[in-house]
């Protein structure tokens, strides 16, 4: 996993509750403070003891943690800098998912190694949107509902969102309605 | 006529080449990319549409002739710049322009009102602009990591010179009292006394000495630690020196029938350029602690040179160190068993602060062997000849000179001391040794003294009121009368490098440290006084 997402989850534990806060968890995670590097390539195991720490520090689920982080991505990736990027990637929530993937393949070119997750968008008859969502790391998938709320609130709209588990080929669905 | 490679029906063409546009044989748009088609309308004339940057003359007709050749256009609507090449069609009838948007930025681009989708995959533009962004980012983590560096680093300078503050201070202030109880300690073993007294006076004094190292060896470790410990370079006598560390510990040697001695190699210098107080701390300490584990036999400092370089290796015949115990000699707080500290007092810290002291001098202490049949340490360190500066040694107020007296009966020491308590207790020591004494409360009084009557030596406070130590030697040196040259020494309670720096700086002679035993202001004493004398 790249620095990029171990800064945010940093920024979101400061942000949202402080940085004594985020001292303990990093403590227990085992992680020392000289703080990551964005373009630094850091083991997965990081991110997840990051997670795990926190879960245990706040006595938080670890799902309801990715969740609260997912939504914090998109606020954060803007932050970053590459608020342009998510902006170009269209004006409505169902361009901005399809451009997911060309998104990444084009981040790829500066981020080496980088392993990102794939989103395919389906529209139903009735209007509403299948999202599968595949990733090589595992439980990831209430982090993506977290996303999704958060491009919600970027797009300024209603999104209902349902996660209905995996397809026969593995890859997680949500059902996504706007309303109102 | 070659067959085309590949065919584009206008919906794949506007979706390959989002900005790319194809004029036909009217001179008119047949089909405009998906892009370009949100900003211009399909019938509005390419003259129109576009203001042509490059080639600057014939507009986008004359450059439709030459095939392949680049063409930079600004959308007319919104000024986007375009660049692209042209592609000659049906023999030049018709053509086609295949352009990319210009940007720079990923800000640009935003503002530009461009999508990702209106770079198609064989443009690297947004590849490039990522990777500008990413150079961007990693710019900014490497400068918020070296200001949160810069940050911890003056937090950690701060908080050392705290500590150093706070270990300067402590250690002033308990100099002081214990100055004064190990000083009537030492005048009360003078007096008549029966067994229990003798016993009981024994027992303070004892816990006087242990409570004066572990506080010298606490600062030391401490300046250690903060790699405060400045080494002076000044000339001196390194066989006095070692003399003098014997002699520190010849009476509690003799007492238990032990000898101490000290041997001289061939060869060794009698004036070397180094920081005599830091080699005679080391030196006392492997003495001290070979006095202190040899029950019976004898403790020898054995001096020899070997190139620029100097060795004391102290053989005792004493119990020697437990092998279990000899790799961790050296780590700070640790004896060779627990009962050591209640046998034989220390703090665990003597041999950790000589290796370290022995290394800031560019040497080591070592344990050579140890056997029941007794322990071998070596200190060495590099030196430097001071011949160069003896020669002009004629001006120093405070030459190098073998003791010349061996009594001080008779001898004047003005003391200079406002704390009452210390004055008091200089007073009492000092006649017992025999000397006739005169008291002076601050640096003022001291002047006034020196300049009516000589003294064999002056023991100076640095730390008073109105005149303070410093300034005083100053000024007898500057004196116009013939004794101005007597020794000065510093006695404070100040223990860091820059109290002597101010007292040699000021013409002082010697360093006394408070707290102070009878037997230390004895050496000091037999090691300034002229044997002629300055008084009359």
């Amino acid at each position: 996993m790249y620095g990029l997402v171990n800064r945010a989850i940093e920024g979101f534990v400061c942000q949202k509750l402080g940085e004594d806060v985020w001292t303990r968890i990093r403590t227990r995670a085992g992680v020392d403070g000289a703080g990551f590097v964005s373009m630094e390539r850091y083991d997965d195991a990081v991110t997840y003891g990051l997670v795990a720490a926190a879960s245990a520090e706040l006595g938080m689920d670890p799902a309801e943690i990715l969740e609260a982080f997912g939504e914090y991505w998109t606020v954060y990736t803007i932050e970053e800098g590459y608020g342009d990027l998510l902006q170009m990637m269209g004006s409505t929530i169902d361009e901005f998912l399809d451009n997911l993937d060309s998104m990444h393949a084009r981040i790829g070119g500066t981020m080496p190694g980088l392993v990102p997750p794939s989103f395919r968008r389906e529209r139903q008859d009735d209007g509403s949107h299948l999202l599968f969502y595949s990733s090589s790391r595992e439980g990831l998938a209430p982090m993506v509902i977290g996303l999704l709320k958060g491009l919600a609130q970027r797009f300024e709209i209603q999104l209902e969102i349902e996660h209905l588990g995996p397809d026969e080929s593995g890859a997680d669905r949500f059902l996504l309605r706007e309303i109102g | 006529m070659d067959r085309a490679p590949i065919s584009l029906g206008r919906a794949a063409f506007q979706r390959s080449f989002p900005f790319g546009f194809v004029v036909g044989r009217d001179g008119t748009f047949e089909v405009v990319g998906a892009g370009l088609a949100r900003r211009i309308a399909e019938e509005t004339h390419p003259d129109i549409a576009f203001e042509v940057v490059q080639p600057l003359t014939g507009g986008l007709a004359a450059a439709s002739k030459k095939c392949g050749t680049i063409v930079c256009l600004r959308v007319a609507a919104d000024g986007l710049e375009l660049k692209g090449e042209v592609l000659c069609l049906d023999g030049g009838e018709r053509y086609a322009v295949l352009a990319t948007p210009v940007v720079r930025t990923l800000d640009e681009a935003r503002e530009s009102g461009l999508q990702l989708l209106d770079f198609p995959p064989h443009d690297p533009t947004p590849d490039r602009l990522l990777s500008m962004q990413a150079a961007s980012t990693a710019l900014s983590d490497a400068r918020a990591l070296s200001e949160k560096l810069e940050t911890a680093l003056t937090e950690a300078r701060a908080a050392v010179e705290a500590k150093s503050r706070f270990l300067a201070v402590m250690s002033h202030e308990l100099r002081t009292p214990m100055n004064g109880v190990g000083s009537m300690v030492d005048l009360l073993m003078g007096t008549e006394l029966v067994d229990e007294q003798r016993e009981v006076l024994s027992t303070i004094d004892l816990c006087a000495r242990t409570l004066h190292v572990l506080v010298d060896d606490i600062l030391d470790y401490s300046k250690l630690e903060a790699d405060g410990v400045e080494l002076e370079s000044i000339p001196f006598d390194p066989v006095a020196v070692a003399e003098q560390a014997a002699r520190l510990f010849e009476v509690s040697a003799q007492e238990r029938g032990v000898e101490v001695s000290v041997e001289l190699r061939p060869g060794v210098p009698r004036r070397i350029l180094g920081d005599p107080h830091r080699v005679r701390q080391v030196l006392s300490n492997l003495v001290g602690n070979a006095v202190k584990f040899t029950e019976e036999g004898s403790v020898t400092l054995v001096l020899a040179r070997s190139g620029e370089r100097l060795s004391a290796t102290v053989v005792d015949t004493g119990v020697g160190i437990p092998e279990s115990a000899q790799p961790t000699l050296f780590e700070p707080f640790t004896q060779a068993d627990v009962s050591t500290t209640r046998n034989h007092g220390g703090t665990g810290l003597g041999l950790t602060i000589s290796r370290e002291l022995a290394r800031l001098m560019g040497g080591d202490v070592s344990l050579v062997e140890s056997s029941e049949r007794g322990t071998t340490f070596r200190f060495d360190f590099d030196f430097e000849h001071a011949e160069a500066l003896a020669a002009t040694s004629e001006a120093d107020p405070c030459p190098a000179r073998p003791s010349g007296i061996d009594d001080l009966a008779g001898r004047s020491v003005l003391v200079v001391e406002d704390n009452p308590t210390n004055r008091l207790v200089a007073q009492r020591l000092l006649e017992k040794l025999g000397v006739a004494v005169t008291l002076a409360e601050d640096g003022a009084q001291a002047i006034e003294e020196v300049a009516d009557q000589p003294f064999d030596l002056v023991l100076m406070d640095l730390m008073m009121p109105n005149v303070d130590g410093a300034t005083a030697a100053r000024a007898i040196r500057q004196l116009d009368v013939e004794w101005r040259g007597l020794p000065i020494i510093a006695f404070t309670a100040g223990a860091f490098d820059e109290d002597r720096e101010v007292a040699a700086s000021a013409g002082m002679c010697g360093f006394l440290q408070k707290p102070v035993r009878l037997e230390q202001l004895e050496a000091v004493l037999l090691e300034h006084i002229d044997v002629h004398g300055h008084a009359a």
